[in-house]
């Protein structure tokens, strides 16, 4: 448990992490003194930058491990993935905490963020869909995350009356999930004639929901890999033996997620009849998108799963995780605004950059220092097959 | 109550939409706990089964 | 035309958003937009680009001083839009037939797209026809400027907490309080250019100046239609296109495209929890069922050993019955046969 912190803090990740935390503090000042316009690259025809595509739109869609581990254990009763639940619950709560850390950087008056829940709700906004079970989803995985601390902490009570709302929490997180996934993608269906009409479609909400399910398969699988080597020590005998079976697992499911997204892709285009835009530079990059982070971690996944070939299937998560970053930023900056001259187009600014960095670095500070006290990757002794 | 701008429209559907959804959730949970409530010997015949 | 429609997520739930191109109840009751709402007609043939309605705009709404002068015609040479101290700009275009000029500024949708898509009700449809916005509960999202099809709303990209979208209100306030009586903008176009008044009206004075003139005009009155229609209107002589107004926007208006994906939102939180209950329920019931049978299964594994262990010992029995009973025989036999020899010797003797 004090394996961190015996050890001199003057380690190698500890000094890269004191660097980005400075240079964010300092970028913090400047956006809360001198505004957006100072630190970021937005303008008046650019109003959304790279922290709605990455931090908002990215953060989301890789947070969807949650959902996706605690329902495939939970209701569709695949007990055998049982250890891999915590951790994937822990990443999905840390990513959208800083989903909405991020926010406020973003918009320009944070304080009032809660107008659209508690004073002025507009209903008819995609984006008040979002906002809301965003704000629930937090709520809900909290609650799935604190018997995690309550074991901790040694606070048996609150544990197991909370362990009784499993399923409860787990239905109502789906059910949220399935909402703001899907809305982040219906945002867009509000802007046809600034979306190139490759990424546009009235189908967008299907597709951000469904690339969600094998995005946080494939960030249970990246992130479990990157945790083995540091974390190996406090990992049990069932966590270590099941590993390999979430990898094959989650491998299989990926697979068929991404293929089903796959055909949900070329509908879309087949929808407004926009084969044509396929034979031009915009289509060529649509291709790359969809053929070669689409199609093609599909067929790998395949292959991986079937020839139980853990180190491919190590290799396509992060090729599928990069391939739902490319998607996101494609459909909310690359293809944005398309018709703009190259003059008028965004791209981030340095500082913007590095509050992404910033945020990104202080949700894995919080996960190394979670990981390495609460029983993440093992069994608390005392509650032992209490599931 | 009438509407000239169908965005006014949907604003007020969408109102009462959200409030039912607010009462779908409860719902479900209370006729859940409902019926399950004479259900524990039952819930707890795996555990026993477990040994 | 492209209809911009969801098919929707729920195929099964047969849940399709049909609604046609005008803003319709699914009933069929169309929003025809408030009676008495007013508008601006805008004739590109009129306007010589002299930039006095942009002065009037900056007075009327006490905007800050612009970088260069109202009376300086050089800044027409770059294409400008609205920004945080503009509410209107002039552009000209250069087309084969000479310079044409277009006013730009909020066009007040009849259906607003920055209205449909704010999540504090910051934005407003007034019944005189414009579209105004509440500072006090904005957040500062920038939504409302992605949505827009106009690029028109502007953010205060420098003002670090307070920020506010600034955006033409067709002086709807002044108006209301009577300072004016027709927009600022309007007021001050020494060509007629801009006509204030009833936008159904509009629209009549629009369609009798192309029949009247059919050689100097488009045959088309921008915003009659487009993105639902908008309550400022514009015919020109030159292709709208090149007076930088997309022809591409369609006439379905934001809210109607955002009302599929919207309509989906209530049957995913009625149908999951009780299909996912059923998932659930199913698989509990087949755990249950695996742990019947392979208790079932130990308990006849357990008769099975009870009833092979009674039959051996059975057979043990028998077997210690029969060589019991072939001891006793065997005994009988050497007894008989040893009374016999006995016999005999007895004979012998």
């Amino acid at each position: 448990m004090t394996t961190e912190t015996n050890k001199s803090l003057m380690t190698p990740a500890n000094i890269i992490t004191g660097i980005f935390l400075a240079i964010g503090l300092v970028i913090t000042v400047l956006r809360f003194t001198k505004g957006l316009g100072y630190v970021t690259n937005l303008d008046q025809n650019n109003p959304w930058g790279v922290w709605i595509s990455f931090d908002l739109l990215c953060g989301v869609a890789l947070a969807a491990g949650g959902y996706t581990t605690s329902s495939a254990c939970y209701i569709f009763g695949m007990k055998k993935y049982h250890s891999a639940v915590r951790p994937a619950i822990l990443t999905a709560f840390l990513g959208y905490a800083l989903v909405v850390f991020a926010l406020h950087y973003d918009v320009g008056r944070p304080y009032r963020l809660v107008y659209p829940l508690f004073v002025s709700p507009g209903t008819t906004s995609l984006l008040f869909e979002v906002g809301l079970c965003v704000f629930l989803y937090v709520t809900v995985l909290a609650i799935e995350f604190s018997p995690a601390m309550f074991e901790w902490l040694g606070m048996k009570n609150l544990r197991n009356k909370i362990h009784k709302l499993t399923l409860a929490l787990t239905v109502f997180g789906v059910v949220l999930s399935t909402l703001h996934q899907s809305s982040l993608g219906a945002l867009y269906i509000a802007a046809p004639s600034k979306i190139h009409p490759l990424w546009y479609s009235p189908y967008l909400a299907v597709l951000f929901f469904i690339s969600s399910i094998p995005a946080g398969l494939s960030m249970v699988i990246f992130e479990g890999t990157l945790a083995h080597k540091p974390w190996h020590h406090m990992m049990d005998k069932t966590h270590l033996d099941e590993h390999e079976g979430v990898i094959l697992g989650f491998a299989r499911g990926a697979s068929i997620a991404l293929a089903a997204y796959f055909c949900v892709k070329i509908v879309a285009v087949g929808y407004d009849n926009n084969w044509h835009y396929l034979a031009t530079g915009w289509g060529a990059w649509w291709l790359v998108e969809v053929l070669g982070f689409v199609a093609l971690p599909s067929l790998l996944y395949a292959i991986g799963s079937r020839e139980k070939n853990i180190k491919l299937i190590k290799w396509t998560a992060a090729l599928t995780v990069f391939g739902i970053i490319l998607n996101r930023f494609n459909v909310s900056i690359v293809a944005f605004n398309y018709t703009l001259p190259s003059s008028q187009r965004y791209f981030p600014s340095l500082m913007e950059i590095g509050v992404s960095i910033f945020v990104v670095t202080v949700g894995v500070t919080a996960y190394r220092f979670i990981v390495s006290r609460m029983p993440i990757f093992f069994e608390h002794p005392d509650y032992k097959d209490a599931h | 109550m009438e509407f000239y701008v169908y965005h006014d429209f949907m604003m007020h559907t969408k109102n009462i939409v959200y409030i039912l959804m607010g009462l779908f959730v409860v719902g479900f949970w209370g006729l859940w706990a409902f019926m399950t409530s004479r259900d524990e010997e039952i819930h707890k015949m795996p555990e026993h089964d477990k040994e | 035309m492209k209809r911009r429609q969801f098919l929707g997520l729920l195929g099964a739930a047969g849940i399709t958003a049909t609604l046609g191109t005008e803003a319709q109840a699914a009933t069929g009751h169309s929003f025809d937009g408030y009676p008495n709402a007013k508008g601006v007609l805008f004739d590109s043939t009129r306007c010589i680009g002299c930039r006095k309605c942009e002065a009037a705009c900056n007075k009327v709404n006490k905007l800050p001083a612009p970088a260069k002068p109202f009376d300086d015609l050089k800044v027409l040479d770059t294409e400008r839009r609205t920004d945080e101290k503009t509410y209107t700009v002039v552009n000209k275009y250069v087309g084969k037939k000479g310079p044409a000029f277009r006013k730009v500024q909020c066009n007040h949708c009849q259906e607003p797209a920055c209205a449909s898509v704010c999540f504090v009700k910051a934005f407003t449809k007034n019944p005189d026809g414009s579209v105004t916005y509440d500072a006090s509960l904005c957040v500062g999202c920038r939504y409302c400027m992605v949505a827009c099809p106009f690029n028109i709303p502007a953010y205060e990209y420098n003002d670090p907490i307070t920020p506010r979208i600034m955006k033409c209100t067709m002086c709807h306030d002044q108006i209301t309080k009577g300072e004016l009586s027709a927009p600022g903008c309007v007021g001050a176009c020494p060509k007629e250019a801009l006509l204030y008044g009833k936008r159904k009206d509009l629209i009549e004075v629009a369609r009798e100046r192309i029949r009247r003139n059919p050689e100097r005009y488009q045959d088309h009155i921008y915003g009659e239609k487009e993105m639902g229609g908008t309550n400022w209107l514009y015919v020109s002589g030159a292709e709208f296109k090149d007076i930088g107004l997309r022809e591409d926007l369609g006439t379905t208006s934001v809210p109607t495209m955002t009302a599929g994906p919207l309509s989906v939102v209530p049957m995913v939180a009625a149908l999951w929890p009780a299909l996912l209950g059923g998932v659930w329920a199913m698989n509990k019931r087949k755990e249950k069922v695996a742990a019947e049978e392979q208790k079932a299964a130990v308990k006849a594994a357990k008769a099975e050993v009870k009833a092979e262990a009674a039959a051996k010992l059975a057979k043990e029995l028998e077997k210690a019955e029969k060589d019991k009973a072939q001891a006793i025989e065997r005994e009988v036999k050497r007894a008989l046969e040893e009374a016999a020899a006995a016999k005999k010797d007895e004979e012998g003797a």
